[in-house]
């Protein structure tokens, strides 16, 4: 699986569930200070992403200032999947 | 319902008014009652829609009830006794967060402190069953009223802008989502400073995410949330915004690298609306008449609804009404029933004055 078919999934779970107009997103884009999700959506987008790519996120990765951008989720989640390979 | 309606320059235009009208006549899922106005709602030839599908069955939905139970266990022996308070209940004076104190002090044996902010809507009845409820429970309880001028402006934007994320349109009206930011920021804010590790609160499946049974802060995360929304907050409601949606650094730092844990029991705990109403009576709670079908502390409430539902097109209450027949917790007619039975403005023409 490329980046971008992480990308890409992840908008359009922000698309189908978080109802967000992707068309006016921008990859790197903070999901939260842009008002595009709130706390309470974050944390369902996590626990959806994990069921969705079949991963878990560490604490660390939760941590990490990117995960509130659609490139930083990606990048995570793609190094998720490496390390389960 | 027109005349209130137009009071103070908030008014539902006739196309609002349709919007209400096809939800009350749309389809619905034959399981769990919810509306395809609803966003994503697919339904499948039986008539049954994508989130029953994807519920699991009735033992899955019990063992995650448990689990998340089980969380809740696990924070309670983990916190810390340095304050004075074990946890700080959100206490709305409702039903549902009366009876996650009663439960929590009660149950649970937690030394709670029962924190109420009158936004300025709370009926006569919410505020008396405050007082008496933590009395009769001999629990420590402070009131916390932010000045009306900031609410005031907070709600006519809440309803005249588009604050609020579309997500958070599908949990809750926008009124009560300003509402519930306010009063979650001040519940930490307070945690915080009084050194208490554990804040509950009384949100049922739909009004807050499944795993938000339990759900870990630090330092970090709380800059995150917190700071992330603030500037949006303060583009909306303007400079005051600080300090309702903010967390000071020297408060920050109070916390240290100690983890603050933000509960909603309510999801691990069995639901019985009337078992609940019947069990908080025995301590002085009374059921008010005079806050609509869908609160028992809030008079802004059903007016959000119908602001909501002008915008929308659905019901704020879908998910959570549907998320308790999904559970098996209500019928598939009691929540269809509660959910066609739109709001009489008329009613609440002391709520639009005052909006």
């Amino acid at each position: 699986m490329t980046i971008q078919d992480i990308q890409s999934t992840i908008l359009d779970y922000l698309r189908d569930d978080m109802l967000v107009d992707v068309d006016q997103l921008e990859l790197d884009q903070n999901l939260l200070a842009s008002g595009h999700i709130d706390s309470f959506g974050f944390i369902e987008m996590i626990t959806s992403l994990e069921k969705k790519f079949q991963i878990k996120f560490t604490d660390d990765d939760i941590q990490k200032p990117e995960i509130t951008s659609v490139s930083g989720i990606a990048d995570i989640i793609a190094s998720r999947i490496e390390k389960a390979a | 319902m027109s005349q209130a309606l137009k009071i103070e320059g908030l008014k539902i235009e006739e196309e609002g008014l349709q919007k209400i009208h096809d939800y009350v006549e749309s389809e619905r899922c034959s399981h769990c009652g919810i509306s395809v106005k609803f966003p994503g709602i697919k339904l499948d030839d039986d008539g049954v829609c994508h989130l029953c599908k994807d519920e699991g069955t009735r033992q899955e939905i019990e063992e995650l009830r448990k689990n998340l139970n089980r969380q809740l266990d696990e924070v309670i022996t983990k916190i810390g006794k340095r304050g004075d308070y074990d946890c700080i209940v959100a206490y709305s004076g409702g039903k549902d967060s009366s009876m996650t104190l009663l439960k929590l002090t009660r149950d649970y044996g937690l030394n709670c402190l029962a924190i109420t902010i009158d936004n300025g809507f709370l009926s006569d009845s919410a505020i008396k069953n405050c007082h008496a409820f933590t009395q009769e429970l001999g629990v420590d309880f402070t009131m916390f009223t932010p000045s009306f001028g900031f609410m005031r402006n907070m709600y006519r934007k809440s309803i005249e802008n588009k604050v609020h994320s579309n997500a958070s349109a599908k949990r809750a009206s926008a009124v009560c989502n300003s509402c519930i930011g306010l009063i979650n920021n001040h519940m930490i804010k307070t945690a915080i400073s009084m050194e208490v590790d554990m804040i509950a609160g009384g949100y049922l499946g739909g009004q807050v995410p499944k795993d938000a049974a339990v759900m870990e802060m630090n330092a970090n995360n709380l800059v995150r949330f917190r700071e992330s929304a603030l500037d949006h907050y303060k583009m909306h409601f303007g400079d005051e915004a600080q300090k309702f949606f903010g967390i000071p650094p020297h408060v920050l730092e109070k916390l240290g690298d100690r983890t603050l844990y933000v509960t909603n029991p309510m999801l691990g705990w069995e639901y019985d609306k009337e078992a609940i109403i019947k069990e908080i009576s025995q301590y002085g709670w009374e059921k008010p008449s005079d806050t609509g079908q869908h609160s028992s502390n809030c008079r802004l409430n059903d007016v959000g609804i119908i602001f909501h539902l002008k915008e929308s097109g659905f019901h704020p209450y879908e998910t959570e009404l549907t998320d308790l027949v999904r559970k098996g917790f209500m019928t598939r007619e009691d929540a269809i029933g509660k959910l066609n039975d739109i709001p009489d403005l008329d009613q609440y023409s002391d709520v639009m004055q005052k909006l």
